[in-house]
């Protein structure tokens, strides 16, 4: 005794396998985002503490008592690329105020007021967007001299 | 009387059970998240302790910087003291050159550290009726 097989069945099967390969290979494409400058507010001296400010123009201002000195390095807003499927809908989430610090080693300046351009979500043109990040750093009148690094995160929602 | 499904049509169903799985799954799991750097540098500020108008070395602005705080240490960064009507004048802006300031003849400016190679100054005249021309502060970096 033999037995056949249907016909109508395979398609059912090469349709699911298919589809399968589909949204693996569609989530691979989606999910690029590298960092391509850094958020750097220069130099400059504490004088009476107050705030520096670099929007997502790279542009740098201060209030308070800080004194922005035009010598050495120069201010630039954090530039980060998305990459993924063109046209598709992203969204985007800063850091929350309070939670990104500079330290140099021993002491630290609060990073927040996080602000970027796009705001909020864009649109992956032509595969990618450029995002830039600008945001607002608090020194104290007593802020020791040195160089002050830290790291944030951003974190891209594919709608 | 139930029909009854093949070998062939339950590996179909567990096919697609399992794409649908991942159906849902995949909105969640295309949030991805960058490390951003940021970086500054806070400078020390240099006090130039001695009366302006001549020449200030490099030498005098080091040794000025770590120099003890006394009657002639003006306040540090944007303000100049003024040595006469002791009238402190604030400086409009700690830029390399030039730094404008009025009626002074001693005060305190940002400069980098290093990067200081001679710091200038002239002031007005008082006995001529000069005495609220603005009075440069030359600035220089090597």
């Amino acid at each position: 005794m033999t037995t056949s097989r249907s016909p109508s069945r395979s398609p059912s099967i090469e349709a699911a396998a298919l589809l399968s390969l589909l949204l693996v290979s569609a989530g691979a494409a989606a999910q690029s985002i590298s960092n391509s400058s850094s958020l750097s507010f220069g130099a400059f001296a504490a004088g009476n503490g107050g705030t520096i400010t670099v929007s997502t123009l790279g542009a740098r201002s201060q209030s308070g008592g800080v004194v922005l000195a035009s010598s050495g390095s120069s201010a630039s807003a954090a530039q980060i690329i998305v990459s993924g499927t063109a046209s598709a809908s992203v969204a985007f989430t800063l850091p929350a105020n309070g939670t990104v610090v500079l330290s140099d080693g021993s002491h630290t300046m609060a990073l927040n007021n996080f602000v970027s351009n796009p705001s909020g979500s864009g649109i992956l043109g032509g595969g990618t967007l450029m995002l830039a990040i600008g945001a607002s750093l608090s020194v104290s009148p007593s802020q020791v001299p040195g160089n002050y690094t830290g790291s944030f995160d951003v974190t891209v929602d594919y709608n | 009387m139930k029909p009854r499904l093949g070998p062939t049509s339950w590996v179909a169903l567990r096919c697609l059970a399992a794409v649908a799985a991942l159906v849902p799954a995949a909105g969640s799991a295309w949030a991805v998240s960058a490390h951003g750097i940021a970086m500054a540098t806070v400078i020390e500020p240099i006090q130039v302790n001695r009366l302006l108008g001549l020449p200030a070395s490099a030498l005098e602005i080091y040794l000025s910087q770590r120099g003890p705080a006394g009657p002639q240490t003006g306040s540090v960064l944007i303000r100049v003291i003024g040595g006469v009507g002791d009238q402190p004048v604030a400086v409009q802006r700690a830029q390399p050159s030039p730094v404008q300031a009025q009626g002074l003849v001693g005060g305190a400016v940002i400069l980098d550290r290093g990067l200081a190679m001679a710091v200038m100054a002239s002031m007005s005249d008082e006995e001529q009726g000069h005495d609220d021309k603005p009075v440069a502060i030359t600035i220089a970096f090597n």
